[in-house]
């Protein structure tokens, strides 16, 4: 990658690079826009299954934005979906219901937002409280910023669940109006990639990929390690917690235990096993497990393989994640994907003169 | 503030912070040799806790016996088949490797034993109370005080005076070295588990006794103030990791005295950022470790 990065690029060669890194993008909303359209003819109960699902791709991307492209692991991001929906949830309970659950300052209570305002603050509010998070936690690297977004976690988690006045507490916020809807979904997933992608595109970003493989070289070379992590970190929760307001939007109702370890879980195993390293990785690892999960909740309700009952059994939809991620973690470390992104170009064998296969082995543009 | 106050808030917080000695022992064993923060610890209290819940019938000293061979055994399976093929990998994958372990034997606890919790009867003993002047103290705070007393001095003396102690101790100071100094390092790292293993059992029997509950995220909570009390203590430092048990428990206890009650039930959240800071001004905890540091 470093030989490739440093020496000067042809201009066909940056052509064909530059068509490979579309398609790639063009080929994740293919995928994404074609299992939406597969699963929106099913049931209601598929279909809210695939709401879930297109949440669940927002919020690996927005994982990912930080993790693949920093190379450092967070277990604090479901924190910043549950600032985004607790702050789409301020904005969009009709104001009675307001008053009746909550102790909110007028001008709040007052506030009343459409859908989409209110999806876009939560995310801008995930932001802003990442980006104060980030001056001390983009010091620490490796092990202790995995520790440090735990506390993170934990302590958005308790005060959450204590501050009563806003967050209605261990019960929660209820009476949300549910506008999340597939198209809706769909939508913002799409910017989602989207926006993810565009900012694999940028300066900042390829600074933090470089500082991921090698640190010090990074720092060597003058590169601000820390902000431009932190730059990284601020995008990512500004994406988790666009996935918060739709998820707000969605159940209606919800309390800080929706926004802990077991979803935190889900969304970890969901990038692990897709691959953490690319793009690619995070929503197939997104779109994969949900259908696994889904397959597994299924059996989880009982059902009749030809003469054979299997009773219903809790808990097998987690076990089988588990399963998923451990094996994952030891057969194949860097996931479905390994790390490089997918094209149509590359199953069409329409590899652009052999100059794009190596470049993306080793660099997930 | 009244010297009688003081004592009592002094004897919760020995008792507290030897509980989470316990459980930061287990965790802090392990980060030494393995670089690794193993949150499935917990889940060896939740096999532990429903051994106790499900063995009844022999006399209390089989079944402990029992127990702890159960958690040490999970504890040696759980080393074999999920952390030594991911040896080796850097300590985040280790982190998630042991986030999934745990996840997986929470769930396995719900699929066969259900989510609803269980109450176990307690020894009775333990809840009575012994009077020294005007005080009260419960059986089960001493108890728990005198076997961490007991269990540490034992692995002190272990980790200090034998060979495969010693070895250990090399394998926590720098691994590669020791392994070309002839530690076996499947030997120390199993030997490793079976300890955690063993602490897991009796922090587990001594949870159920003062809760009388069961549940499968009953380890969830333990793991999050051994979590605590390794990183305050010095990640890597097996003192650190007992000093941070008996100091968490200090700073819970005057957190719980001296907060303001609009502030008392955000206690814990201060306790986190608290590790936040030590992680960012202090990453070596209040004890110096050389060998947690990656040199750059």
């Amino acid at each position: 990658m470093t030989e490739k990065t440093l020496s000067v690029t042809s201009r066909p060669r940056q052509r064909v690079e530059w068509a490979y890194k579309v398609s790639s993008l063009l080929t994740l909303l293919a995928l994404v826009a074609a299992v939406t359209g597969l699963a929106s003819l099913g049931s209601p109960v598929l279909q809210n299954v695939l709401v879930n699902m297109l949440i669940n791709v927002i919020l690996v991307v927005g994982l990912y934005t930080f993790v693949g492209n920093t190379g450092v692991f967070s277990f604090g991001h479901i924190g910043f979906m549950a600032i985004g929906a607790y702050s789409t949830g301020l904005l969009r309970i009709p104001e009675q219901q307001k008053a009746a659950l909550l102790v909110l300052p007028r001008m709040l209570e007052r506030a009343s937002f459409s859908s989409t305002q209110a999806v876009l603050v939560g995310g801008a509010v995930a932001a802003l409280v990442a980006a104060f998070l980030s001056l001390p936690l983009m010091r620490l690297g490796g092990l202790t910023a995995g520790l440090g977004t735990f506390a993170v976690l934990n302590i958005i988690n308790i005060v959450a669940a204590n501050w009563d006045h806003f967050t209605g507490g261990s019960t929660g916020m209820a009476g949300v109006p549910t506008s999340t809807t597939i198209t809706s979904a769909l939508v913002w997933s799409v910017l989602a990639i989207a926006l993810a992608w565009g900012f694999q595109q940028t300066r900042v970003c390829l600074r933090a990929r470089a500082s991921r493989e090698d640190e010090p070289a990074a720092r060597a070379l003058g590169i601000n390690v820390i902000s431009d992590r932190a730059v990284a970190f601020t995008l990512s929760a500004f994406i988790c917690g666009i996935a918060g307001g739709l998820y707000g939007q969605l159940a209606g109702s919800f309390g800080p235990s929706a926004f802990f370890l077991p979803t935190t879980f889900i969304v970890v195993a969901m990038l692990v096993v897709g691959g953490r390293f690319s793009l690619s990785g995070a929503v197939i690892g997104a779109i994969f497990l949900a259908t696994v999960s889904e397959g597994l909740r299924r059996i989880e309700g009982g059902v009749h393989v030809g003469p054979l009952h299997i009773p219903a059994r809790p808990g097998l939809q987690e076990v089988g994640l588990a399963l998923a991620l451990l094996l994952t973690l030891l057969l194949r470390p860097r996931g479905l994907t390994g790390g490089n992104e997918v094209s149509l170009l590359d199953a069409g064998k329409l590899r652009l003169g052999g100059l794009t296969g190596r470049r993306t082995r080793t660099d997930a543009g | 503030m009244n010297t009688h106050l003081i004592i009592e808030y002094t004897i919760n917080g020995v008792s507290l912070g030897s509980l989470y000695a316990l459980f930061a022992l287990g965790i802090g064993l392990l980060f030494g040799i393995m670089r690794l923060i193993n949150f499935a610890h917990g889940e060896l209290m939740m096999i532990g806790a429903y051994g106790l819940c499900f063995i009844v019938s022999p006399p209390w000293p089989v079944r402990v016996a029992i127990i702890l061979g159960l958690t040490i055994a999970f504890a040696l399976a759980m080393e074999r088949l999920a952390f030594r093929p991911a040896r080796g990998a850097d300590p985040d994958t280790l982190l998630i490797t042991s986030f999934a372990v745990s996840f997986l034997l929470q769930n396995l606890a719900i699929l066969f034993f259900g989510a609803l919790p269980r109450s176990v009867a307690i020894w009775p003993f333990l809840t009575r109370s012994v009077h020294i002047g005007s005080y009260s103290i419960q059986n089960i705070d001493l108890v728990t005080v005198g076997v961490t007393v007991v269990l540490l001095f034992a692995f002190g003396l272990f980790l200090g005076r034998t060979r495969l102690g010693v070895q250990m101790r090399a394998a926590a100071e720098n691994f590669t070295m020791a392994r070309l100094l002839g530690v076996r390092a499947d030997t120390v790292i199993a030997v490793a588990f079976a300890m955690s293993g063993l602490l897991a059992g009796v922090a587990s029997i001594i949870l159920v006794q003062q809760t009388g509950i069961i549940e499968p995220t009953i380890g969830v909570t333990p793991v999050l103030a051994a979590f605590v009390a390794t990183i305050l203590g010095g990640l890597g430092s097996l003192v650190g990791a007992v000093i941070g048990g008996y100091f968490l428990g200090a700073i819970t206890v005057a957190l719980q005295a001296t907060l303001p009650l609009a502030f008392r039930s955000y206690r814990d959240a201060f306790v986190f950022g608290a590790v936040l800071l030590v992680l960012v001004l202090r990453p070596q905890g209040l004890l110096v470790h050389r060998s947690t540091f990656t040199r750059v």
